[in-house]
């Protein structure tokens, strides 16, 4: 009888172990991060806990990315090197789906800004907000999700194609598309050069103080401390 | 023995040393060649060839050429080497995908108008072989993710990260290695099924190179890839697609040559100017080369080329040349001839553009005079010795896909003498050319076809221009319909007149390889019209068809190298000569290179067979030499490193042996070679070589005209290289001497020599690396006893590099 209770109690337990771990698939890698400046953090399904990023992160498919403010996070993708800027006070979250050999991107923007940056595009490559899908190939551009749910695209180079359940438009370089809602086309017109991200090469948000002291030999010596300040 | 000098490797304590293994020792008479053959090279896209030629013979060099092929190929292919003072140098570039044995030889050119080859009897009874260890190498296909080559990035901000997906299933991930400049980095490695990446937490500022290494589960290199990035100081990063990159080179060298104690002192000056550099995607680059020896009645001396790239994506780009070149369209069209004149190339990959235009011949003033005809009274020339006409060429190639699997390109050339250019010449000529050439690879190129086919049009002398076709047909008799259609077609392109060949000339060519469980198999079929020319290629072996099969193979991880291959060719296509004659080739290659430390060894056999169908005791052999003879060569070597005394040793031993029997005693020769030699490198910057040579070779011995040549020789050297005297500078002195004794017996004279040929030659180099080096030079060779005189060469060089 106890074997009886015993080989019932193993099923179960033996079916929950495969079913996690086929459901617990390890995520595939896609991207790592190449430049941070400020302070990054990524959270995912099994660690919702924010972790920080540094150089040299690995970006499994699904990670969500926040940046700070005074933040910048550069991710490439592996496949193809891909470039996506996270700008300041952004979230995001990286999906990838692993073909033969290349990578399908999908970024969810839920707030913030991003820039692209595809050279040698290979699988598809497509940004998504509460108001559009936008899908592209070799080309640069912005996307700008504002918190009062609004979301602006900027062509800075090639075509975009965005669409939603109100249809498709195609951006072009110099243009810029703003929706509304999922709902509406967006409001084309041209790019104010004012609106245009600064793309920030650097230290970004990075301040520096500089000490002077004197060493036991009586040299005068620097010591420079960089530092980025909490929003 | 050769000692190489090398301003680069100036922080080695101790220069490099290297064995001769040449044979045989001399060119020429007076003509010190000294090579040492790289017996293995393993994963190099290049092979580095380097001649140092030491010249008494009192006939300057003009050039030498270097022709070489993988073992399966059946064409050699031409390249002229560099010259710096004594050195003749050339880096080969090889097929990365193919792992074989490299076989070549030298063609010495000297301004006198003589050549020969090196090594004597090349290339049928003699030859170079290099193994090269190749595996495929997918290093393309390694996606460099970051940092972008050539780009400057902040020294706190480095991440190196690189994917290779596309052949993912072949790497052991877990063998990759990853060297950031000598620093072996792949135990910090992250690394991914299908791709690794390092983050360093600071890299020293300054350029840096990244390595990285991909080896399958067999431990074989399977893809690697080099790139470089500048780490800068961190509040400067700047995006350098801008940067501004220039480097090249600079030498003087002034050299007099006192043979035969006096006798003749020539001098020779050159010097040479060479750059390269990039400006964001634009490349350029040229040379200059000056010496004394141009004169305007031989053929160029100088040389003069510059070069733009601009790069668009990904490989494609548009390339114009402008001044000296050797454009390689098509193997049986355009390939091996110097052109002066402007190249350009337009690479978009799918579809591709080349053009040639320019001088292969300058023109040089023959001897005659002008007589007035008394029938006619008309004045006419009377060529004494005919001079060359000036020739042009001009070449158009399109050409379709990337050549990764597939590539059909179509080229055209025409080529014609300047008939005005001279007045003292014979038979200007005139061509055209066309061809289609196919390339197909299948299964990650393991199944290769290739093939070309080939026509073309020649006329052996336009002078006086085109004839009407009425009048040709006064001239020429039995003129069929297909060659008037033929003459009228082909006077569109080129001269016709009565030196018109009135058919077509035809050459093409297949070649299939296999390459599969580590055998390369390889069918070449090929024929070659005597009527085919192309004044784009001036080294066809016209009148010429036959097959070549062969198999390369590589055994025990890439230690045993096998070749085996038989050839077999023929002539008279046409059946416009009396005889046929017939060349067989059979050649077994096995060496062995271990992967530890045991000796390696090489064995070759090479059987050569030439026979005409024609009897010695026929009629047609008073009018046409019978022939039938046979060729075999055995040749060994071997090496092995050891310690003894702590100090590094090495000692080569090569053995030849050489027997060629034929119907004609005359023509029958022999020939015994050996040569031993130890290498030592000692704790200090010190390295020594003695050695030790032993050469037989009789001619004809059975007959009235036989002689024969005995030679023994013993060399020692020694090196020394001084550091740091008053600067972050090198001295090094080396001296090497030869002395050996020859007998030479001449039947027909009854005469023999007894002589001692003594040889000496001292180098000093001098360098500081931000200012050049100077390298002073002096070679002497005497002779003592029948032959009593003595040569001197005397040089002083100067280099920079920038």
């Amino acid at each position: 009888m106890p074997e009886m209770i015993h080989a019932r109690l193993m099923f179960p337990v033996i079916l929950i172990i495969l079913i996690s771990v086929i459901g617990s698939r390890a995520a595939d890698p896609v991207a790592v991060v190449v430049k941070i400046i400020g302070r990054v953090e990524m959270t995912n399904d099994k660690s919702p806990k924010p972790e920080p990023v540094k150089n040299g992160t690995v970006i499994f498919s699904g990670d969500k990315l926040r940046t700070s403010g005074s933040s910048l996070c550069d991710i490439k993708f592996v496949d193809d090197k891909s470039l996506l800027r996270i700008k300041e006070n952004s979230v995001c979250t990286i999906e990838g789906d692993l073909e033969k050999d290349f990578i399908n991107k999908n970024i969810i923007l839920e707030s913030g800004t991003v820039f692209a940056s595809l050279f040698k595009q290979r699988g598809q490559f497509h940004i998504t907000t509460p108001t559009s899908v936008a899908s592209v190939k070799g080309t640069q551009f912005y996307v700008i999700q504002f918190a009062d749910g609004r979301t602006m695209y900027i062509g800075i180079e090639g075509l975009v194609d965005l669409s939603n359940d109100a249809g498709r438009v195609l951006l072009r370089s110099g243009q810029t598309a703003v929706y509304s809602s999922s709902k509406e086309l967006p409001e084309m017109r041209l790019t104010n050069k004012e609106e245009i991200p600064a793309f920030t090469e650097g230290n970004e948000g990075a301040k520096i103080i500089e000490i002077e002291f004197r060493d036991p030999a009586g040299q005068v010596k620097k010591m420079r401390i960089d530092y980025t300040e909490e929003p | 023995m050769k000692i190489k000098l090398t301003n680069k490797n100036f922080g080695l304590p101790v220069l490099v040393l290297a064995l001769l293994t040449s044979l045989p020792l001399f060119g020429r008479n007076g003509v010190d060649i000294q090579f040492d053959r790289v017996s293995i090279l393993k994963n190099s896209a290049y092979l580095p060839l380097e001649l140092t030629i030491s010249n008494f013979s009192g006939s300057s060099i003009r050039e030498i050429q270097v022709l070489y092929k993988y073992s399966d190929d059946s064409h050699f292919r031409a390249r002229s080497m560099n010259n710096e003072g004594f050195r003749y140098y050339a880096n080969l570039r090889l097929d990365q995908s193919e792992t074989g044995m490299v076989e070549y030889y030298f063609i010495i050119r000297y301004m006198d108008g003589g050549e020969e080859p090196f090594p004597g009897g090349a290339p049928l009874s003699n030859i170079y072989r290099t193994a090269v260890q190749q595996m495929r190498n997918y290093g393309d296909d390694i996606v460099i993710v970051n940092p972008d080559p050539e780009t400057r990035v902040s020294a706190n901000d480095v991440v190196i990260t690189a994917s290779f997906a596309r052949f993912s299933t072949m790497v052991d991930v877990e063998k990759s290695k990853m060297y950031l400049d000598t620093w072996d980095v792949s135990k910090y490695l992250a690394k991914f099924s299908d791709f690794v990446t390092f983050a360093p937490k600071k890299v020293p500022l300054g350029q840096h190179k990244i390595r990285l290494e991909l080896y399958d589960s067999n431990s074989d290199l399977i893809a690697s890839r080099e790139w470089s990035f500048t780490a800068t100081p961190p509040r400067v990063t700047q995006a350098s697609e801008s940067a501004f990159n220039l480097s090249g080179s600079f030498f003087a060298e002034a050299r007099r040559e006192n043979l035969r104690s006096g006798l003749s002192v020539a001098d020779y000056n050159q010097g040479a100017l060479q750059f390269q550099g990039n400006y964001s995607s634009l490349r350029f680059g040229g040379r200059a080369y000056l010496s004394n020896q141009e004169q305007i009645g031989r053929q160029h001396v100088n040389r003069f080329s510059g070069f733009v790239r601009f790069d668009f994506w990904n490989h494609r780009f548009i390339r114009l040349n402008a001044g000296d070149a050797y454009p390689d369209f098509s193997p049986l069209i355009l390939q091996n001839i110097l052109v002066r004149g402007g190249l350009a190339s337009l690479n978009l990959k799918f579809m591709n553009l080349d053009f040639a235009y320019g001088e292969t011949l300058r023109p040089v003033e023959g001897y005659g005079r002008t007589e007035t005809d008394t029938a006619s009274g008309n004045n006419r020339v009377v060529v004494e010795r005919g001079g060359t006409f000036k020739r042009d060429i001009l070449a158009i190639r399109p050409s379709f896909g990337a050549g990764d699997n597939f590539r059909l390109g179509l080229t055209f050339l025409k080529g014609a003498d300047d008939t005005s250019s001279i007045i003292y010449g014979t038979d200007p000529k005139e061509n055209a050319a066309a061809g289609a050439d196919l390339f197909l690879g299948m299964d990650q190129q393991r199944i290769v076809l290739q093939g070309n086919f080939n026509v073309s049009a020649y006329n052996r002398n336009i002078r006086g221009g085109t004839m009407a076709f009425d009048s040709l047909s006064s001239v020429i008799e039995d003129i069929s319909a297909g060659e008037k259609n033929y003459y009228n077609f082909v006077k569109n392109f080129i001269t016709a007149n009565q030196f018109l060949n009135l058919r077509p000339g035809l050459a093409y060519r297949v070649n299939i390889q296999v390459r599969y469980f580590r055998n390369n198999l390889n069918l070449t079929y090929e024929s070659v019209d005597e009527g085919y020319y192309s004044l784009g290629q001036p080294y066809l072996l016209r009148d010429n068809r036959g097959f070549n099969i062969s198999d390369n193979m590589t055994l025990l991880k890439n230690q045993v190298f096998l070749n085996l291959g038989y050839r077999q060719y023929h002539d008279n296509l046409q059946n416009l000569k009396t005889t046929t004659t017939t060349n067989r080739n059979i050649y077994v290659n096995i060496s062995y290179f271990p992967l530890g430390n045991f000796p390696e060894l090489s064995l070759a056999y090479n059987n050569y067979n030439r026979e005409n169908d024609l009897p010695t005791d026929s009629i047609g052999s008073i009018l046409y030499r019978p022939e039938n003879n046979q060729t075999n060569s055995i040749s060994f070597s071997t090496g092995y490193r050891f310690n003894f005394l702590k100090y590094k040793n090495r000692a080569g031993l090569n053995l030849t042996s050489y027997r060629r029997t034929d119907i004609y005693n005359y023509s029958e020769s022999s020939s015994d070679y050996m040569a031993l030699n130890v290498r030592t490198e000692y704790n200090i910057p010190l390295q020594t070589i003695i050695e030790f040579v032993l050469q037989q070779s009789e001619t004809g011995t059975a007959t009235p005209r036989g002689s024969s040549l005995d030679l023994t020789s013993f060399g020692g050297g020694i090196q020394y290289a001084f550091k740091n005297i008053l600067t972050t500078d090198q001295l090094s002195i080396r001296a090497y001497a030869q002395v050996g004794k020859l007998t030479s017996i001449y039947k027909i004279a009854s005469s023999s020599l007894n002589y001692n040929r003594n040889y000496f030659n001292l180098r000093a180099n001098y360098s500081i690396p931000s200012l050049g080096s100077i390298g002073l030079a002096a070679d002497i060779l005497s002779f003592s006893g029948d032959r009593n005189y003595q040569d001197y060469i005397y040089s002083a060089r100067y280099e920079y590099n920038f």
